[in-house]
């Protein structure tokens, strides 16, 4: 038994149960989500790959582009061609700027993992804490992630619960609410104790020289806000164009990811904090990781890197399902892994990694970049039989299919092969052949052909696509306040504001509340306000600017937020609220949430759990 | 129209009456049939399990034997998909068009009268997963919709693969016997006494799986519903 199997059969039910019903879950809530979103899904795809293969076909000058824009901005660019080169980087930084022993804060990253970030910080002497939810009881049981979006999906609720009072980070409970409580206490002195914040990317956009960062629980706001340093590590492929091309990505990723419309956040980090702000980290340096994606953008797996890293060809995989992540013994598992690996490594390295599929090809299906992802494991089987001695398996073939007496003597004893103990009737019961031979019955058939003409098919209505009438702006807010109240949000009035029972307040600079308030410091306030640049109908989003008056962590850090949006403020699309970002800002969707457990819902982990949007005039 | 039959591996050594009902069910359709007997394999275990050489050999063969054809209908989503995209990708590519049987009927021959059952039937649909990529699963349902007293129970988890995945069943057989076991409980949750498929690498994998605990289920290939409509 190979080492995947092995893996496979000393997995507990119960983990498998866990990682199953999370997969079709997410998978159901994809399907339903991107049906809505998109009027023509494949069209969106389609060109998702083809913004992809632009900057794939011509890596190296896109990157040199981004690092300059980037660079202008303010920010530091290194380029680490390894993943030795990108951790010597960054524990250089770390010693620039704390001391052995410090708290690092720490948002989740898959690149991270790849290059074995923490365990390298931890060998430097740093306290690195992972604040994601899921990625911190990771941690905390010194295991690894099963999934690049659900890091804890082979666990229960009852796993996290023990790990969690064996921590002491509270009483024992196994409620998904409470233990995201408890980790949102534990965390908060973390955030407030870093001097350094590291978090992955999920967009480098080229153009602008920003970086588009999606998270549901807070964790990657606090971390790349609260400290004074924002230490970014992305893959070289992760870039875009253009800030247009982002509404399109942001929706395939999410809604393929978590089946959401829209991130709770998007952060757009575009420089550090300047002169006259409040918050914000005062540096920025992006590490810019290679690892082997120049060498696999100039061969035939370059499609492998229009990855975003969603998960849905996990979550769809029927191997996956039985398997859990673990058993592919990589950071990158599933279906992408089984094709990233041998890409990034080589054949001999990443083993028969890409045998662990059956081909069935819902990966492709799913794929929200339309990566052809069997065509890619088929290329990487062949590439492992060609460093594979020996005769395969399968060279008899070409003997016995192409002789047909040699076939026809194969035929009539094909079913003596299962007399002997082999893998088929280990498990199952052997094929039962027909009495009835097609090539006997097919000499002395006779033919009956010609008695009905054949026709043509009928023509097939497509379902027409309505146009969308103009809408007015109560419209657009009538629609806006049903996504946020989905979400958990709700549109409040400023009586409502007026009732609130605790008074520890934190304000924006730039808005006058037109009731009186007591100030106090973003993390012992129980309500934020800030005023917001534009709302989204289509997704139910909130777009705040990051300016010289604006305050980071009022939107953030108290468990109750407060959004103020002038009355004419709201478009329909993403791609409308998205069109004047600004410098830094954040995209919010709804009330900090976060998945991690069973794939439960819980509203509140490190951001707010209340999210109010007040309309001004 | 004159078709060229492409038989399939499983059903010229296990299964004849899979190919017998196929040419019943197209001949009925008012197609005439030929079948060239110098075919054999398609060479798609060679191919998915990377041994590319072999499938070019059989890529070469089963051209040649194809190569007067006007047009090929084969029982299985599976080996046409082989033999379009797979032969593509080998840089040997089929000329004349393949279709999967049911994908050939609801193109050409949509308005095909069937006799149906006389007690109603239900039945379990299992859409091959190489079959999706030639379009043969909405087909089945739509050509298996024109059979009168024949109803298709709604199954959970349809596009989930049946775990059979050619040498995938012998490379990893736990992982392929889990992941069938599960397509078991699906199918037997429909509450149909039948199975149908358009492909019997999965039907083989699944009969098989269902003997050895003891499920009792019918398991038919797809053209052998539409052979009983007659």
């Amino acid at each position: 038994m190979n080492r995947f199997e092995a893996f496979v059969e000393q997995l507990p039910q119960a983990a498998r149960q866990s990682v199953s019903g999370a997969c079709r879950r997410v998978s159901d809530a994809r399907a339903v989500t991107l049906a809505e979103v998109f009027e023509d899904l494949d069209a969106a795809r389609g060109q998702a790959a083809a913004t992809k293969d632009v900057v794939l076909s011509d890596l190296e000058s896109y990157v040199e582009r981004f690092a300059k824009k980037c660079s202008d901005n303010g920010a530091t660019v290194f380029r680490a061609k390894d993943a030795a080169e990108a951790n010597t980087v960054i524990s250089t930084l770390c010693a620039r700027h704390s001391a052995p022993g410090d708290v690092i804060v720490k948002a989740k990253s898959m690149v991270s993992e790849e290059i074995g970030l923490n365990e390298h910080l931890a060998s430097e002497g740093y306290n690195v804490v992972e604040t994601d939810l899921g990625e911190f009881v990771i941690q905390l049981d010194h295991d690894t992630p099963s999934h690049i979006v659900a890091p804890i999906i082979h666990k229960d609720r009852y796993d996290v619960a023990r790990t969690f009072h064996k921590n002491g980070l509270g009483p024992y409970s196994d409620s998904p609410e409470i233990l995201a409580e408890q980790a949102r206490s534990y965390l908060r002195n973390k955030f407030q104790q870093a001097a350094i914040g590291i978090s992955g990317v999920n967009f480098g956009i080229v153009d602008s020289g920003r970086l588009v960062i999606v998270e549901n629980e807070g964790n990657n706001r606090l971390s790349t806000t609260a400290p004074n340093v924002h230490i970014a590590v992305m893959g070289i492929e992760k870039l875009l164009p253009s800030d247009s091309d982002v509404p399109l990505f942001l929706k395939l990723l999410v809604g393929s990811a978590t089946g959401q419309r829209a991130p709770v956040y998007t952060h757009f980090v575009s420089r550090p904090r300047v002169a006259g702000e409040v918050d914000g980290p005062s540096h920025v340096y992006i590490v810019l990781l290679d690892n082997g994606r120049s060498r696999v953008a100039n061969g035939p797996y370059r499609s492998v890197l229009r990855c975003v890293r969603c998960g849905a060809c996990m979550n769809v995989c029927p191997v996956y399902r039985q398997s859990s992540g673990h058993a592919y013994a990589e950071v990158y598992s599933g279906p992408i892994g089984a094709v990233l690996n041998p890409a990034l490594k080589g054949p001999e390295a990443a083993g028969d990694i890409a045998k662990n599929s059956t081909l069935c090809g819902m990966c492709e299906v799913v794929c929200p970049v339309m990566i052809p992802i069997p065509d890619l494991l088929v290329q990487a089987r062949e590439d492992l039989a060609k460093v594979s001695p020996g005769l395969k398996a399968t060279s008899g073939l070409a003997v016995v299919g192409r002789k047909l007496w040699l076939w026809n003597l194969v035929r009539r004893f094909a079913t003596f092969a299962f007399w002997f103990p082999n893998p088929w009737t280990e498990r199952k019961e052997a094929p039962r052949r027909d009495k009835e031979d097609f090539r006997a019955w097919w000499s002395t058939h006779r033919h009956r052909a010609g008695s009905r003409p054949a026709t043509a098919t009928q023509a097939r209505t497509e379902r027409p696509s309505e146009p969308g009438p103009a809408r007015g702006t109560d419209a657009l807010w009538s629609m806006f306040n049903d996504r946020l109240v989905q979400l958990g949000g709700k549109i409040a009035t400023w009586a409502d504001v007026e009732e609130l029972p605790d008074r520890s307040w934190c304000v924006e600079s730039s808005l006058e509340l037109p009731m009186l308030f007591d100030a106090a410091s973003p993390w012992k306030a129980t309500t934020g306000f800030v005023v917001g640049a534009v709302a989204v109908a289509e997704t139910g989003s909130v777009l705040l600017r990051h300016g010289s008056k604006s305050r980071r962590l009022a939107s953030l850090a108290p468990p109750h937020c407060v959004v103020v949006i002038p009355e004419g403020q709201i478009v329909e699309t993403l791609a409308e609220g998205l069109a004047n970002l600004g410098e830094n800002a954040v995209l919010v969707t709804g009330p900090s949430r976060t998945a991690d457990i069973e794939g439960i819902l819980v509203k509140g982990v490190h951001g707010p759990k209340e999210l109010w949007i007040v309309r001004s005039s | 129209m004159k078709v060229h039959l492409m038989l399939t591996c499983l059903a010229d050594t296990f299964f004849g009456r899979v190919g017998t009902a196929t040419v019943r069910v197209l001949e009925h359709a008012g197609f005439e049939v030929e079948f060239p007997p110098r075919q054999t394999c398609c060479g798609q275990p060679a191919y998915n399990s990377g041994d590319s050489r072999t499938a070019i050999d059989m890529a070469s063969h089963t051209i040649k034997v194809f190569e007067s054809a006007e047009v090929v209908v084969t029982p299985s989503g599976s080996c046409a998909a082989m033999v379009t995209h797979g032969y593509q990708r080998l840089g040997a590519p089929m000329l004349p068009p393949v279709y999967e049987l049911t994908a050939f009927l609801d193109k050409f021959a949509s308005n095909t009268i069937w006799s149906g059952f006389k007690e109603p039937k239900q039945i379990a649909l299992h859409e091959s997963c190489h079959g999706r990529a030639v379009g043969a699963g909405a087909a089945h349902q739509r050509v298996l919709s024109t059979v009168p007293n024949l109803t298709i129970l709604p199954l959970a988890e349809p596009e989930q693969c049946c775990g059979f995945g050619g040498t995938f069943s012998t490379d990893r057989p736990l992982t392929s016997q889990l992941i069938g076991l599960r397509k078991l409980e699906c199918l037997t949750t429909t509450g149909a006494k039948t199975v149908v498929s358009g492909d019997l690498g999965c039907l083989m994998h699944l009969d098989g799986l269902a003997r050895r605990e003891g499920v009792s289920l019918e398991f038919l290939h797809v053209s052998e519903v539409l052979s009983s409509a007659i």
